[in-house]
């Protein structure tokens, strides 16, 4: 007899697989657990400096490390089409590789696809060289280097970019280019698959709006045609603040964003912007009609090609509004040795101060703002800036400077145990924003430009992180 | 077959129908579980919109009140000083508390020559775009000191939602609180469930 019990049983096995069925090919199609490594790759210049002259040829390496056996390996270099001319691809120590070459007046895109045939190692390899010729039509480049490592940087293809990559295009002559340089950690950062069917293109999400402070990429100085280039960018803007130490507190920091891109070609953009390039002359009158048709907590206007800020092509930074958004000239994207990108974010996200001499203190209040600078030091009493003209000498390891100041000293106010943790490194550094403000620490990313720096450069200090931590995301889930 | 049996097998496969038809539903009816928010803040392509204007001495005057289309910010960033905290209230419950900067402070830099420009401005005459609440019967502004700077009364405007159509909506690649897997499958589908709940 089928009784009640049977009916029970009946119903929590077929309940059971319903669900399944129902999520299984959701769970396969978007990678639920995406528990795996992806294969690091990284560009180094391989030419030695004092060979790298205008009109010679410069080779980038591409090496990939942490792939496994058997593995298809995909990776894409952009480079500046108005700096270097591409010579020639040609293959590294994995064997075949197939590339495919799109070149732009201002840029080119390489995508490179090879195989893994060896065993997992866990030294990188070569996967591709890339030859140059450095032909600098913009006068940027100076004859001493400078700025020729910038050329070129790393991206990661689209599958469908990938699908156009046939047999290797042999020895293709190229009109300049030059790209832009890309990290040595490039971390797993889960990107969306991009969907140019929605209007705010998801490009990492990892909840609700309600949740998570959500930021918008904005194009100006983008053809229609050049709207990919766009997605790629706002990509890569992500991926350059991940390589700080902001993706060491994913969970505090990174996890609780959800970034979009605005798509300008979807139909429920204003018929006078759709598909269309938004330049300098009606930027503000775009911004006010399509800004808040997406989620946004904060912003960011992302310039593509033209420099907006009239510049004269050698701007590197941006205009950020402290706690609502920036805008931001993609050429920076690609300077490896400073990330301007997350120093911009640094002032929208939690309204960091400039850590180098801007001449101005903007607070009426003193201490009670600005959360990185401090007017009062410590009792050691530090006078001297010992990062002078960009370039931190022995001073800078002088016990004067180790001893925090007063706002950031647990040993003199009471402290959190996240206080304790970020702040157990912080010094008393002269100049932040002033030059008679003081620092946490002898550099950061809030810094300027500062030469021979380490890894610091690209980092927030721990000042810096506990305000965005606590302040900036603390509400966030 | 005996008419006996027969009606035993009837019985059954009613059974077992009914069961499949019951789990389908409670299958359905189980994911808004996963499309949960973990707090109770709207997402709603529509929101309030404040014009407002902020006299010398910080106090502020509303100007204008209405209800326009596009998403709010949820003003969730926290400040320690020159900030306004606001509240919207029903039935003289919070529902909801944001803060915002009481200064416009912008900077233009080239980091290579180490040149900036801040700009520090007051609001003056400015929006606001709040999350809606269609419960909200008060708005009230405090300063950092915890004085309130201005109180709004709802019920003195006509607030009601804006006409327009859900489907434009539907595609934004956002799933809001007025759509779900049902009704707008493109934003709320299984990825957007299942990654909300970090599956």
């Amino acid at each position: 007899m089928f009784g009640r019990k049977d009916f029970l049983d009946s119903f929590i096995i077929v309940f059971l697989i319903v669900l399944a069925v129902i999520l299984f090919p959701f769970a396969v199609k978007n990678k639920i657990s995406p528990v795996y490594a992806k294969p690091l790759y990284t560009l180094r210049v391989l030419t030695p400096a004092d060979q790298i002259r205008n009109g010679e040829i410069i080779e980038f390496g591409i090496e990939v490390d942490r792939y496994k056996s058997e593995e298809e390996l995909l990776i894409g270099a952009v480079f500046d089409a108005r700096k270097l001319k591409l010579e020639d691809v040609k293959e590294g120590d994995l064997g075949e590789i197939k590339w495919v070459v799109e070149q732009k007046e201002r840029d080119g895109r390489i995508i490179i696809r090879g195989k893994a045939v060896q065993k997992d190692l866990d030294s990188s390899t070569l996967l591709a060289v890339l030859q140059f010729r450095i032909d600098d039509k913009t006068g940027e480049l100076n004859e001493a280097g400078f700025g020729y490592t910038q050329l070129c940087s790393l991206f990661f293809p689209d599958e469908d970019e990938a699908d156009v990559l046939r047999e290797p295009v042999e020895n293709q002559i190229m009109p300049t280019a030059a790209p832009f340089s890309v990290d040595d950690q490039v971390v797993d950062i889960e990107f969306e698959r991009l969907d140019k069917t929605k209007l705010c293109i998801p490009l990492v999400v990892n909840g609700s709006p309600a949740d998570k402070m959500d930021w918008v990429f904005f194009p100006v100085n983008y053809d229609a045609d050049e709207y990919d280039k766009f997605f790629q960018e706002a990509k890569l803007g992500i991926q350059r603040l991940a390589e700080t130490n902001i993706w060491q507190y994913k969970k505090e920091v990174f996890d609780k964003m959800n970034w979009y891109a605005f798509n300008p070609s979807h139909r429920n953009v204003p018929e006078e912007f759709r598909g269309k390039r938004v330049d300098q002359s009606n930027l503000r009158d775009f911004l006010s009609k399509v800004h808040s048709m997406c989620p946004r907590d904060r912003y960011i206007v992302l310039v593509g090609n033209v420099d907006l800020l009239n510049s004269g092509g050698s701007f590197v930074g941006g205009e950020a509004a402290f706690y609502i958004g920036f805008i931001y000239p993609a050429r920076g994207l690609y300077i490896k040795e400073f990330n301007t990108f997350a120093h911009e974010w640094g002032h929208a996200a939690a309204g960091l101060m400039d850590e180098y001499d801007t001449g101005q203190w903007i607070f009426t209040n003193n201490d009670s703002a600005g959360f990185n600078c401090t007017l009062q030091a410590s009792d050691l009493s530090p006078v001297q800036d010992p990062c002078r003209g960009g370039v931190c000498g022995d001073l800078a390891d002088d016990p004067v400077y180790k001893k925090p100041c007063p706002k950031w000293d647990c040993s003199k106010k009471q402290c959190s145990d996240l206080e304790k943790k970020l702040f157990a490194d912080a010094g008393c550094f002269p100049r932040c924003s002033i030059k008679t403000a003081f620092r946490p620490a002898k550099v950061s990313v809030m810094d300027g430009m500062i030469r021979s720096a380490g890894d610091d450069i690209r980092n927030f200090n721990g000042v810096s992180l506990y305000s965005i931590i606590k302040f900036a995301f603390g509400n966030y889930r | 077959m005996s008419r006996q049996k027969f009606r035993k097998r009837i019985k059954q496969y009613l059974f077992l129908s009914a069961a499949i038809l019951i789990s389908l539903i409670a299958s359905f009816l189980s994911l808004p579980i996963f499309l949960s928010k973990k707090s109770n803040i709207p997402v709603l392509p529509y929101s309030f919109l404040l014009k407002m204007k902020q006299r010398d001495d910080y106090s502020l005057v509303l100007q204008d009140l209405s209800v326009s289309l596009g998403y709010a910010p949820d003003y969730q960033t926290r400040f320690d000083s020159d900030y306004y905290l606001f509240s919207i209230l029903s039935r003289d419950k919070v529902v909801f508390t944001g803060s915002f900067p009481k200064i416009n402070l912008v900077v233009s830099e080239d980091l290579r020559s180490s040149y900036s420009e801040y700009k520090k401005k007051k609001l003056n005459d400015f929006e606001l775009a709040l999350p809606f609440f269609s419960s909200a019967d008060k708005i009230v502004f405090f300063n950092e000191k915890g004085d309130e700077v201005l109180r709004i009364d709802l019920s003195s405007f006509n607030l009601s939602k804006p006409n327009f159509d859900k489907s434009v909506f539907c595609g934004d690649g956002v799933c809001a609180d007025n759509e779900n897997f049902i009704s707008c499958f493109k934003d709320c589908g299984f990825k957007t469930v299942l990654k909300i709940k970090d599956l």
